[in-house]
């Protein structure tokens, strides 16, 4: 039966009631023509569709619909499991719509044994995956038979993966996959990114190919800030600006639907906790998602939102992502969205249908956010969006992958090499570290190490493969490249899983202690087998557990529209943000100065803590980290003394129990962009970040091994942590690669080097404007309170300083400002 | 070099984590791992070869400095079952020979239950160990008829120094009933431990013992 395919999709859009966009018509159009590509929007709609269709109408103008599924022709990969079932779902719709015989199913961790089994027999003819779960799919020894009528790959939410190790572990099973189907065809669809031609020349490892198709959308999307009326004067990290629940309120009361971002998963219990404390009669409609809860808990939260029962969800990253989700009413986002491409993203959760307007409305949590939102606002409207920059050479996902391919099938040196050559990571591999992965997955270092007894793969007449089953399993069980602290489970004594905590941070707690977590105050009763029991706690008091990887810094694109918003020259008039902090700049000039884009400022602060020196690059919170250690390093040298430092979007603060002075000159060779790269070695070394860095590393090369599910105590005997196993590389094979690659991680991804370069040239024709303000200034305030959090562990304490702190500093600032105000009737322009 | 008073007797405690008894002559270590690298190996984790070779230089220096006739490891003195290949054992027969004039008494620990002995010559195995006031046993415990020499927990404190300013160090940690010593060997990690307010602590720092607290 011979079937026009193009008149069936007609009907089938028209019995929908949609449309095909032009975009659409496109993507099938290069399909059909043996073309790859890559498919992206600032807002996602239809880009399933017009990657699906594709392979659907190419087996409908086939012209032999069979009744019998076809074996494995799509593979649909996407980035988190938790939407593999929503995807599944949507797919096996349109086929059911069209009458095909295809089979769609999905293949995750989540996936029972039983359906694993079946897969084994046969596979679906659509199979939706992980990359970790592709990955596993290629130890297996007869996979190249099976995958070899693999037509097309697509990769969904591409700009999740691309710049992480997930991403290139990816592109390594993608090489795979076209070795075993020259002609297999690759389709990304990816929200809009500031390097979508990269992406593009990553995702197909040739710079030469794929047909970029922009899905046109003249959606507009408005980004407004939930202004209070007095804004407080001293900003500080983490206070939530609870403030504003009133009006966040009032908010999520005008619309049927609501979804309110917050940055951490600790912020979004801290709220949830506070608008149902505010308004109790919510406690069916007012739900809680986020990455720690337990699978059932989200569905049901996802299943709320489909319907309608849930009014309003509090979530954090963990519902950026979604299949077919129901659109909702409006969008709030609590704190700075701290990037211009995440703001748009969680602004497409409204309005989620074509020719719909999106709006997001931010809550700034201390007043310089006023300044975030506009300048992402600004950034946005110039269409400055950020990129998402590809690794590059992580030989622990090399070594990880190829002891994956020796599992399966086994592989010859020479033509593993020319295949992982063709993806972007690994372009230009040298000689000498593709043998160094060589002897490391053969002999665990290279030649002139020791490593006796070691064996994990061998090479027999050129194939290298695994032979002991005791590794295979051990291996599989390790594949992927996600590093978790090891995390807890958290269920009630009567039974019922909540969700999981870091065990680091059930470890600081007593049996009876109480701590907030999905939302209700629970107590802890006892921790047995990596099972954290509780009960509803009787008391108020509580902690809110703080989960890690919480803070994103803020980005190069956002942190440039920052350093511009605070230009003097700019009309503050212009813009209602900065019209409301008015007065806090004023503050911050009197008591100060506040920095012209010519100028670096630097605040020399002495306390009962000691010496404070605090420094405003405004150049992100990862260049500051990097600073913060380099310039540490570059004091000690000077004279014996322990510096604590801090960070933030902003600058950064260096502090010594001793005091010293500083002087301008000294304060420039302190921030030369001389020896930069020897003195930031010394000062990464000193500060144990590479060490840190080595964890990931550590995971993902197989030197740390997280067990068995569920072995609990089996695998102790083979646990070491990671920075132990780095000091004892580093003293006895310290040319071992990983080690320089976890130093490369930290100079390029962690502390951004380049951008750290960039900010010091910038800062050498700085003019640097020292002031010793008698305390500290509303920039100083943030920096000093980042500081107290990282150190202790009860927020009840640490409030309570805190606000101690304000109520001071807000006394003097009453006082400030109606003496300014008596003597002089018009406040002085900004700086 | 730190001298405490425990039981009536004058103990030294020493940075390299052990205790040296002078009235018995005696060297007491806890947690020494011996073959933990080798047994990583043999899962197929490359850890390089060289924290065994150190630990036993350690303990070679301890044993010459003090002068010990004895020495007791609390428990856990080799990781796991090793290979017969695998070239600790035979380091360890060199290294006994050059100390064969010393005795060694193991307390059994919970790792050297899994262990072959036949491949340790010379050394005294007991389920625990008593001599003058004290009782040497893995595991901290309650014992009438002393106080308790342990191991096993690798205890480790966080120490701070104003805010953001903190270190972890291995301790001696003594409580009224027993005394738990820092795990010896360079590859074994730290328990971070909670002590009552009248515990006596000695924090281990690279070249001296320090005593927390009063």
């Amino acid at each position: 039966m011979s079937v026009d395919a193009q008149s069936t999709i007609k009907t089938l859009f028209e019995q929908r009631g949609w449309d095909i966009f032009t975009f659409q018509q496109q993507a099938w159009d290069a399909y059909l023509n043996g073309e790859s590509g890559l498919i992206h929007s600032p807002t996602g709609t239809g880009k399933t569709l017009a990657a699906w269709l594709g392979p659907l109408m190419e087996d409908l103008q086939d012209g032999t619909v069979s009744s019998t599924s076809p074996p494995l022709q799509v593979l649909w990969i996407t980035p988190l499991r938790a939407l593999a079932a929503d995807t599944e779902a949507s797919l096996q719709e349109v086929v059911a719509d069209l009458g095909l015989a295809w089979t769609v199913e999905r293949r995750t961790g989540d996936t029972s044994a039983a359906q694993r089994a079946r897969q084994k027999k046969k596979l679906p003819s659509a199979l939706v995956t992980t990359p970790e779960s592709l990955s596993l799919l290629l130890s297996y020894k007869d996979i190249a038979s099976r995958l070899r009528n693999v037509k097309c790959v697509v990769v969904d939410e591409w700009h999740e993966l691309l710049g992480s190790k997930r991403g290139v572990q990816l592109e390594l099973c993608l090489a795979r996959l076209r070795a075993i189907n020259p002609t297999l065809r690759t389709w990304g669809l990816s929200a809009t990114i500031g390097n979508v031609d990269e992406a593009l020349h990553v995702l197909l490892g040739n710079p030469d190919k794929g047909t970029l198709i922009k899905a046109e959308q003249d959606k507009q999307i408005h980004v407004r800030s939930l202004v209070p009326d007095n804004v407080e004067n001293f900003p500080w990290g983490g206070h939530l600006g609870i403030r504003l629940l009133p009006e966040v309120i009032k908010t999520i009361e005008q619309a049927n639907s609501t979804l309110l971002f917050a940055n951490t998963r600790s912020q979004a219990e801290l709220w949830y906790e506070s608008i149902l404390k505010a308004r109790p009669d919510w406690l069916e409609t007012l739900a809680i998602h986020h990455g720690s809860l337990n699978r059932e808990i989200r569905d049901r939260v996802e299943d709320g939102l489909r319907d309608g029962s849930v009014r309003c969800a509090v979530c954090t990253s963990s519902l950026d992502l979604g299949v077919d989700f129901s659109p909702v009413d409006q969008v709030i986002q609590v704190g700075s969205p701290k990037g211009v491409a995440r703001l748009l993203q969680r602004a497409g959760r409204s309005g989620h249908r074509p020719g719909i307007d999106s709006a997001v409305i931010c809550v700034p949590t201390h007043a310089f956010e006023l300044v975030e939102i506009a300048a992402a606002r600004m950034a946005k409207q110039q269409g400055r969006i950020e990129q998402r920059k590809p690794l590059r050479k992580c030989l622990d996902v090399l070594a990880q992958h190829c002891v994956t391919l020796a599992l399966g099938s086994g592989f010859v040196s020479a033509e593993l090499r020319s295949e992982i050559e063709t993806c972007f990571a690994f372009a230009d591999i040298t000689d000498a570290e593709w043998q160094w992965v060589m002897d490391f997955i053969t002999r665990g270092g290279d030649a002139l190490q020791h490593y006796p007894q070691y064996q994990k793969v061998v090479c027999i007449d050129g194939v290298y493969r695994v032979d002991d089953n005791r590794i295979a399993r051990q291996h599989r069980m390790s594949i992927g490249t996600i590093t978790s602290d090891s995390a807890m489970q958290v269920r009630y004594m009567k039974g019922g899983r909540i969700g999981t905590i870091e065990e680091s941070f059930i470890a600081k707690l007593n049996p009876g202690d109480a701590f907030l977590f999905n939302g209700k105050v629970l107590s802890l009763v006892q921790v047995k087998d990596m099972t954290a029991y509780v009960k509803q706690a009787k008391t108020k008091t509580r902690i809110v557990p703080r989960w890690q990887g919480g803070r994103m810094p803020l980005t190069n694109e956002l942190a440039d529209s920052v350093r511009e918003m605070l230009d003097p020259r700019i009309d503050a008039g212009d813009i209602d943000e900065l019209d409301k902090i008015s007065e806090l700049l004023f503050i911050q000039q009197q008591w100060s100065c506040l920095p012209a884009p010519d100028q670096l400022l630097v605040e020399s602060i002495r306390s009962r803590e000691g010496q404070h020196l605090f420094i405003y690059p405004f150049a992100g919170r990862l260049v500051h980290e990097g600073l913060a250690a380099l310039t540490a390093w570059r004091l000690s040298q000077l004279a014996p003394a322990t510096f604590t430092t801090s960070a933030n979007d902003y600058g950064f603060e260096l502090l010594t129990r001793k005091p010293f002075t500083v002087d301008i000159d000294q304060l420039s060779a302190l921030l030369t962009p001389e020896h930069l790269t020897r003195d930031l070695l010394q000062g990464i070394n000193e500060s144990e970040l590479a060490r840190r860095q080595f964890r990931d590393i550590a995971r993902v090369a197989g030197l740390v091994f997280q067990g068995y599910p569920g072995s609990g105590k089996t695998t102790r005997q083979i646990q070491a942590s990671s920075g132990l196993l780095y000091d004892v590389l580093k003293k006895y094979d310290a040319d071992n690669l990983l080690l320089a690659q976890s130093l490369n991680e930290v100079l390029e991804h962690q502390i951004e080097h380049l951008r750290l370069q960039q900010c010091l040239q910038r800062i050498a024709d700085q003019e640097i404007v020292l002031r010793e303000p008698a305390r500290l200034t509303p920039l100083a305030f943030p920096l000093w309170a980042e500081r107290l959090r990282g150190q202790i562990i009860s927020s009840e304490k640490w409030q309570d300083r805190v606000q101690r702190m304000v109520t001071q500093l807000e006394r003097a600032v009453d006082k400030q400002v109606t003496q300014e105000k008596a003597n002089a009737s018009e406040p002085e322009p900004l700086c | 070099m730190l001298t405490i008073e425990l039981a009536g007797e004058q103990l030294q405690l020493h940075h390299e984590r052990a205790l040296y008894w002078a009235a018995a002559n005696m060297l007491i270590v806890a947690d020494t791992h011996f073959g933990k690298d080798g047994i990583f190996r043999q899962h197929a984790i490359p850890v390089p070869e060289g924290t065994v070779a150190h630990d036993l230089d350690r303990l070679g220096t301890l044993l010459r400095e003090t002068n010990a006739q004895r020495l007791v490891v609390l428990g856990d003195f080799i990781h796991g079952y090793l290979d017969s290949q695998q070239p600790f054992i035979e380091q360890f027969r060199h290294w006994r020979r050059e100390h064969a004039a010393v005795d060694i008494d193991v307390v059994l620990g919970n790792h050297d239950r899994r262990i072959n002995r036949a491949h340790y010559d010379a050394i005294n195995w007991y389920e625990d160990y008593q001599q003058g006031p004290f009782v040497f046993v893995h595991e901290p415990c309650h014992r009438q008829e002393g106080y308790v020499l342990c191991g096993h927990v690798h205890p480790v404190m966080r120490l701070t120094a104003g805010r953001g300013d903190a270190m972890r160090l291995p301790v001696f940690w003594f409580t009224n009933a027993y005394g738990t010593l820092p795990s010896f060997g360079s590859m074994t990690g730290g328990f971070a431990i909670k002590p009552d307010k009248q515990d006596r602590l000695y924090a281990v720092g690279p070249d001296e013992v320090v005593a927390l607290g009063s």
